[in-house]
């Protein structure tokens, strides 16, 4: 599912430089359950928007899927974040003008096929359970129901990589274990190949890989 | 992006920031409203000027003789029937219509008393016409000293409105044509003062024969044989009618100069009125008629030319303001733009991430843009209108008449009304160009984090 080729990304030019990831390869297969750990500013965020095909700035080889991010454009990047992956952010990032239902259909704008997008958004927002929060705003809803309408939303167009960074920074750590669990549960029932972010290794513990990230490079990988 | 989904996610955005976009548009409605408000005047303005006062028809040349001594000397002609004949077979020209002065001295003297009771009773039954009026009428007493041309029938066929314009048989009043531009000034002054009846085509019918005496003059004494007592009859009013004086049929003319002035200034013609095929033949018959020795009339022309400018270029100055206005607007509308998406920069970042491409993200914002630009377009078009109305009500009730008052200050061609709008539209988009594309060339990454 993910090939890393000797990627290397740095900010910045010159004597200013500073080096985010240095030659970095990797592999993972399809339906692992990828932790990324390490401290603030070790390459870990870096990481996972290369994977995402949002940050294009960086040399070596990333094929994702099957797909080498590099060799595409500006659309089919973009389709490729539409249709392969499916983004969770510890902020969720969910749009306060818009309800549940419709945060989770957001990326249907954005996509060529007509999805059912009312009847899908509502499937993916009961796979997350919150069946009866449909209607809801950002607003009235709790911070781990915002983040399992963030999961939903990037479930919504049937992703076969989901990139979570920090998914469970903004929550208690109650909370934190449920939205794990729904994690565990789309990789082990779904198939899906997770990669996310942490600074709670602890949580994870039926992650199949956990990357070890240490100024840009990867300290180790190891099953846990 | 397919249009359904752009518009439905714009509609969405223009909800959240509508107070800001309203504030934004102000601008443009108002520079709009006065551009099409400024246009329409100068439209109005130019479209009396070339109908009613200097009234040009852009296929017809006039055909003079030469008049400088030295070309008189050089071969100057005169029009006569051979030069008609000249005119009609040169290329491009496709109808000729010769003109004759009235060679001999006339007058008439107008008594309203005269006037029979059944013909002011009919004219009592005209509206606007009132009691007060018809003793005005009876108490003119008024002796004319006229000019007269002989114009050709075809010329004014259109105009003519009470009986026909030949010449007439034996006993007969003679069709006389009037200048609109004279009745304008009559109408809108010495009528007005006088309390007289204002003259215009449906009053016509009703204005019984008036004297007119031939070879005669009340202030000359250089008239040699017999007056002619005879009647004229106005059946109509043109703009191709002499000014300050009567037109009538070009063979009464012929008729009257023969016996009056002599063969010769029954054969000689003043000017021709040429007809071409289109305006493009225009230079090329110029040139013909200069090699046959006779010049072209351009004063008319000329002069409604560069009234035409005068008023295109204030027309333009105005407009020229209004268009700024509508620039400093699309400078507000760009800071508006550079604002929300600023505001909406983790927006913008996440939908990058949900596979919106560089494209999706500059139609989105240049829709919205577009959306303010049809909307503010569109009332600014309304308040101009409205504003035109306006004035149009005023003038008509406060202001006096005066000559050539149009009924409309206004005029409005079609293109004003969707012009204004994608006006707007385009002042709108080139407000929000820069800003859609700094959304667009955002790094996805760095917006999702807000920096």
């Amino acid at each position: 599912m993910i090939h890393l080729d000797h990627i290397s990304r740095k900010y910045g030019t010159g004597e200013a430089a500073t080096s985010a990831l240095s030659d970095l390869t990797l592999d993972v297969p399809a339906g692992a359950f990828v932790t990324v750990v390490g401290t603030s500013g070790s390459g870990k965020t870096t990481l996972l928007n290369i994977l995402g095909g949002l940050d294009g700035d960086y040399s070596g080889t990333a094929v994702i899927a099957g797909k080498n991010l590099k060799q595409m454009n500006d659309r089919e990047l973009s389709r490729f974040r539409n249709q392969v992956v499916g983004f969770v952010f510890q902020h969720f990032n969910l749009l306060e003008h818009l309800d549940a239902l419709q945060n989770v259909a957001l990326s249907t704008f954005f996509s060529r096929e007509d999805t059912q997008a009312p009847e899908r958004a509502e499937e993916v927002l009961a796979r997350v359970g919150l069946r009866d929060k449909l209607r809801k705003l950002p607003g009235q809803l709790s911070g781990g129901q915002k983040q399992r309408v963030a999961i939903a939303r990037a479930l919504f167009s049937r992703p076969r990589l989901i990139l979570a960074d920090e998914p469970t920074g903004n929550l208690d750590t109650n909370t934190g274990s449920q939205i794990i669990s729904l994690f565990e549960s789309l990789n082990a029932d779904d198939g899906l190949t997770v990669v996310a972010v942490t600074h709670e290794e602890f949580l994870f513990k039926n992650a199949t890989l956990a990357l070890h990230l240490e100024d840009g490079r990867l300290v180790n990988g190891q099953n846990p | 992006m397919k249009p359904g989904k752009l518009s439905r996610i714009i509609s969405q955005n223009l909800r959240r920031n509508r107070k800001n976009l309203i504030f934004s548009s102000v601008g443009i409605v108002v520079g709009i409203s006065s551009f099409f408000f400024f246009i329409a005047l100068g439209n109005g303005i130019k479209h009396t000027v070339a109908k009613e006062i200097f009234p040009v028809d852009a296929n017809r040349i006039q055909v003079v003789p030469r008049t400088a001594q030295f070309d008189a000397l050089a071969g100057g002609r005169i029009i006569d029937d051979e030069a008609l004949r000249q005119f009609e077979e040169t290329s491009g020209v496709k109808a000729v219509y010769p003109r004759m002065q009235l060679a001999c001295l006339a007058s008439s003297r107008m008594d309203g008393r005269l006037i029979p009771a059944a013909a002011l009773s009919m004219i009592a039954k005209i509206p606007g016409i009132n009691p007060r009026m018809l003793g005005a009428v009876k108490d003119v007493r008024m002796w004319l000293e006229i000019m007269g041309n002989g114009i050709d029938p075809r010329l004014v066929q259109d105009d003519v409105v009470a009986g026909r314009f030949a010449d007439p048989g034996p006993g007969q009043p003679i069709p006389v044509m009037l200048s609109r531009r004279m009745i304008e000034i009559y109408n809108t002054s010495f009528a007005q003062a006088r309390n007289l009846p204002k003259i215009n085509e449906m009053l016509l019918p009703f204005i019984p024969p008036l004297p007119l005496t031939l070879n005669h003059s009340f202030i000359s004494h250089h008239v040699k044989g017999q007056a002619l007592q005879t009647r004229m009859r106005v059946v109509g009013l043109s703009h191709h009618a002499i000014m300050g004086g009567i037109s009538i049929p070009l063979e009464t003319v012929k008729k009257y100069n023969r016996m009056f002035a002599g063969k010769r200034a029954a054969r000689e013609y003043d000017a021709a009125i040429l007809e071409v095929e289109s305006s493009d033949w225009l230079g090329p018959v110029q040139e013909s008629i200069g090699k046959l020795g006779f010049d072209i009339d351009l004063s008319e022309r000329r002069m409604a030319e560069s009234v035409g400018l005068i008023v295109t270029l204030v027309t333009l100055g105005f407009s020229l303001i209004s268009l700024i206005i509508v620039g400093i607007a699309a400078v507000n509308i760009a800071h508006t733009f550079f604002m929300i998406i600023y505001e909406r920069k983790r927006e913008i970042g996440l939908m990058r991430a949900l596979g919106a491409s560089r494209t999706d993200i500059r139609a989105i914002i240049l829709g919205e843009a577009t959306f303010v630009g049809v909307v503010g377009g569109t009332l600014g078009m309304g308040l101009g209108v409205a504003a035109c109305l306006l004035l149009d009500l005023f003038v008509v009730k406060v202001l006096p008449d005066f000559p050539f008052k149009p009924d409309s200050f206004f005029a409005y061609p079609a293109w004003l009304f969707y012009g204004s709008v994608l006006f707007a539209v385009a002042f709108c988009i080139l407000g929000a160009f820069f800003p859609a594309r700094r959304a667009a060339a955002m790094d996805p990454s760095a917006a999702l984090t807000g920096r």
